[in-house]
């Protein structure tokens, strides 16, 4: 069984918000206790905590409102005016209700102490607390927004330091590694020339892997300059089966695309696409610009969905469309279909950008 | 003593090159042939009936378990499995015993494997590990979804759906698909076990139907139906398997 982070899990939030309050209680029930034991008076500190706790109980359902009510009108979105507005009112209006709901609840449960009507007591209490109410609402608020703007920074950033782990072991896939080493090893006895060069290819491949690994986003020619490495390790693996055509816009060589995008896309193709028919196959990866977006298309002549539909599609692309969302979020799009005439189309528009 | 006979199967033209590299010093070896993919393979061992088979695991269309699987074990020659990765087979490799090469291999380890699989072959020791190893490694299938067929120098695969009725022929069986009619090396009870039983049932002994392709049953003497499918071919069952026949097709 997988088990959720513990921040995640329902029962953590009403946990941790009880215990403040409950912490809250404390604070000023041993704050009122030394003064009174200070200035010589007897204290009921079991009257006064007891106060203190129903205080904070009502707290407890109050900020659960107060996350409710950002969640809809949050501060930090585009209509921060309506919702400071919003958020304005609601603290007022909860500073004077939550003293009359402790005054409610205290006389349901017997321990209130003043015999005064109910009113009465209430307005007292509403003057008396007003201010400290306030300063509760904005609080919570604050804590609030501190805590989310840690958790947030966190995870993006465990996010980043997964999928560069990804683009590592992607292009050292195991498989592809070691069928080029024996490629090479089988060559060393036969045409030491052929050796060499798959060799040089694979160690620019790692090179290259290696030099990346921190950036978001490259040039497409750098991206191609991969490719081509990567394509040549296959054909001559693949030799007389593998037929690649590349076909780019001049305009499109500078646009910026996410690192190590491409590849698992042509990978999938050889893979999926021509590995598992016997005949030659042919991969073609095509780039152009279309208006403000950069389009890029890797189709192949395979099988396509139906035709292999039990094979998976890899981890390399659940790892890209996490990544073209995170960079890109709206504004681009990332398709995989079976194309026109057969074979399989994986297509990505991304905004066109050169810097 | 016999020259030992191999084939070598890989779909990379290049490690095909590597296992005969390797068997360059063993003069006592002879390649019978190279395949590109487990279909071919399938075809050649039986062909050829080689002593020992080099067999890529990962390869197009069928992977070297699917060969051994089509072969039948019992009549698998000795097998050394090649492969550059997998993890999952390796584990199920050593767990079986079977013999098997790590690409990229250097003399010493091919030499090793090779005389390993040798007195494996001379003990005659073959079965018992394949059949484990293939029984752990299609666990979790359920049913054959496609045969290896030969037809006019052809061969292919035959999706079982388009299967009508499959009659046994001693060792052999006919596969009656559309207006053709496959000769598959199966006995019947071996494809009755591996096939969905609730798509193709037995009616007589030596007849399987596809009950998809039934149009109606049409009761005959002493208690007997006559099989009409939807191709318009009629068969005939037998009382011993009536009831099974009529369950499924709810009557």
């Amino acid at each position: 069984m997988t088990r959720l982070p513990l921040l995640k899990r329902r029962w953590v939030p009403w946990v941790l918000i009880s215990a403040c309050w409950a912490f809250v209680a404390v604070f000023y029930t041993t704050q009122t206790g030394l003064q009174a034991t200070y200035a010589g008076a007897t204290f009921a500190w079991w009257h006064v905590l007891r106060a203190e706790l129903v205080y904070g109980f009502v707290w407890v359902l109050l900020t659960l409102a107060i996350i409710r009510i950002d969640r809809l009108v949050p501060l930090d979105g585009t209509g921060w005016r309506g919702a400071l507005a919003v958020h304005l009112c609601a603290s007022v209006l909860m500073s004077v209700l939550q003293p009359l709901a402790m005054v409610a609840l205290m006389r349901a449960l017997g321990w209130g102490t003043n015999p005064k009507p109910f009113w009465e007591v209430g307005k007292a209490s509403i003057v008396g607390s007003f201010h400290v109410n306030m300063t509760f609402y904005w609080g919570v608020m604050g804590v609030r927004y501190i805590l989310g703007n840690y958790l947030r920074a966190s995870q993006l950033e465990a996010q980043l330091a997964q999928s560069q782990l990804q683009a590592l072991k992607m292009q050292l896939h195991p498989h592809f590694l070691f069928n080029t080493l024996h490629t090479i090893s089988v060559l060393m006895a036969e045409d030491p020339k052929s050796a060499n060069r798959t060799l040089v290819r694979l160690s620019d491949l790692l090179r290259m892997t290696l030099d990346d690994v921190g950036a978001q986003v490259v040039p497409l020619k750098r991206e191609m300059d991969f490719l081509e490495g990567y394509l040549e390790i296959e054909r001559t693996r693949f030799h007389d089966r593998l037929d690649v055509r590349v076909a780019i816009e001049p305009g499109a060589w500078d646009a910026r695309v996410p690192t190590f995008l491409l590849q698992p896309l042509v990978e999938n193709a050889i893979r999926h696409g021509i590995s598992p028919h016997a005949r030659p196959g042919r991969v073609e990866i095509s780039a152009r610009r279309d208006g403000d977006d950069l389009a890029l298309e890797v189709r192949d002549n395979g099988g396509g969905l139906n035709g292999s539909g039990a094979s998976p599609r890899g981890v390399g692309i659940t790892t890209t469309r996490a990544r073209l969302e995170r960079l890109y979020g709206e504004a681009h799009r990332f398709e995989i279909g079976d194309a026109p005439g057969g074979g399989v189309v994986a297509r990505v528009v991304l905004p066109f950008r050169t810097s | 003593m016999a020259k030992l006979r191999v084939l070598i199967v890989d779909d990379e033209p290049i490690a095909r090159r590597g296992i005969r590299q390797g068997l360059e010093a063993h003069p006592q070896v002879e390649v019978a042939g190279e395949c590109g993919n487990g279909l071919e393979a399938v075809e050649a061992i039986r062909d050829q009936a080689p002593d020992l088979v080099f067999l890529d695991v990962q390869m197009p269309e069928m992977d070297g378990f699917e060969v051994i699987e089509e072969i039948g074990v019992d009549r698998m020659p000795a097998v050394i499995f090649v492969t550059a990765y997998d993890k999952y087979a390796l584990r199920a490799f050593d767990v079986h015993a079977v013999d098997y090469l790590l690409k990229p291999f250097d003399e010493e380890r091919f030499a090793r494997a090779l005389d390993h699989a040798r007195s494996r072959i001379e003990k005659k020791t073959l079965g018992e590990e394949l059949r484990g190893l293939l029984s752990e490694h299609f666990a979790g299938r359920k049913h054959l979804e496609r045969l290896v067929v030969k037809s006019g120098g052809r061969i292919f695969f035959l999706d079982v759906a388009e299967i009508e009725w499959i009659e046994a022929a001693d060792n052999y069986a006919e596969l009656h698909a559309g207006k053709q009619v496959h000769l598959v090396r199966h006995t019947l009870a071996s494809l009755e076990a591996k096939l969905d039983p609730d798509r193709f049932v037995r009616i007589r002994h030596s007849t399987i139907v596809n009950v998809r392709r039934v149009k109606e049953l049409r009761p005959a003497s002493s208690g007997e139906y006559e099989v009409v499918l939807l191709s318009g071919a009629v068969l005939e069952s037998s009382r011993r398997y009536r009831k099974r026949l009529a369950a499924i097709l709810d009557v």
